[in-house]
């Protein structure tokens, strides 16, 4: 029997996540989502630079449900509301903390990118001139 | 069935069989919305829109091809450990017989059988770890 995931299980062996991953557990941790819904709030919070397709939103999703980070949501709205081969899906507690982890893994990279001066107006000024 | 719907579903086919039956409904939905959503578009974003369709299905397929292949390479390993183990088991089980009944009478034959059994069960199993270690 598969062994379900638990509150104490360390979320680092899944980091990092694929960029598409960490778009879609950041869309779900406010509210449930379809596809199409899923699709459309990366896209509106990005501003258009990333979109992903269907056929790799579902690939991802699959991958997603796989480990637990995301699960499958019984209570639909109701029929004449909605098409019914929607699906719905909703971040479990280890996705929210997987998430988290993530961000925290990226925020020590910027910070330290910041500290190198890479967000700099002119990154790169203030190298030194390399030997000939 | 619409037109959009239809060519979402020729699409579907180049998808694994199984990914196919779990997510072909809600992808063909999904394509459904995002003409939907297109509304009364020109030709030229209409056919940008098909050529992305088309784009992310062929990436999407061989990505989910290549991981039902390794999926495969898996099961695989575990009826090579399986058959492996049984042939072992029976060359144990035959050498054990013949010590208890305590007759040794094993002909040229059995023996033969009973070393092939146990070096290829041997085998097997060793070809099912090679298959089943990360690379």
């Amino acid at each position: 029997m598969r062994k379900r995931r638990t509150d104490q299980q360390d979320p680092t062996p899944l980091l990092p996540l694929s960029e598409q991953a960490f778009h879609v557990l950041m869309a779900l941790v406010d509210k449930d989502h379809h596809g199409y819904g899923l699709m459309r709030e990366i896209r509106e919070r990005t501003s258009g630079t990333v979109t992903i397709g269907a056929g790799t939103l579902y690939g991802c999703l699959k991958r997603l449900l796989a480990a637990e980070l995301i699960e499958e949501v019984r209570d639909r709205p109701a029929p004449e509301l909605d098409d019914e081969r929607r699906r719905y899906y909703r971040l479990t507690a280890f996705g929210a903390r997987v998430a988290a982890a993530e961000a925290r893994r990226l925020e020590v990279l910027v910070r330290e990118a910041r500290r190198k001066r890479l967000l700099d107006q002119n990154p790169g000024r203030g190298l030194r001139p390399r030997p000939a | 069935m619409s037109g959009v719907q239809r060519a979402a579903t020729i699409l579907l086919c180049f998808y694994p069989k199984d990914f196919r039956r779990e997510y072909g409904a809600a992808i063909v939905q999904l394509v459904c919305d995002q003409r939907r959503a297109l509304g009364d578009a020109s030709a030229y974003h209409r056919l940008s829109f098909w050529m992305s369709v088309v784009l992310d299905t062929l990436r999407a397929a061989f990505v989910e091809h290549r991981s039902a292949i390794q999926l495969r390479r898996v099961s695989t390993a575990t009826v090579y450990a399986f058959i492996g183990t049984l042939l072992v088991l029976a060359a144990v089980a035959n050498v054990l017989v013949d010590v208890v009944a305590v007759k040794l009478s094993m002909g040229i034959p059995a023996v033969l059988l009973t070393v092939a059994a146990g070096t290829s069960g041997a085998g097997l199993i060793v070809r099912s770890r090679r298959a089943t270690r990360p690379k």
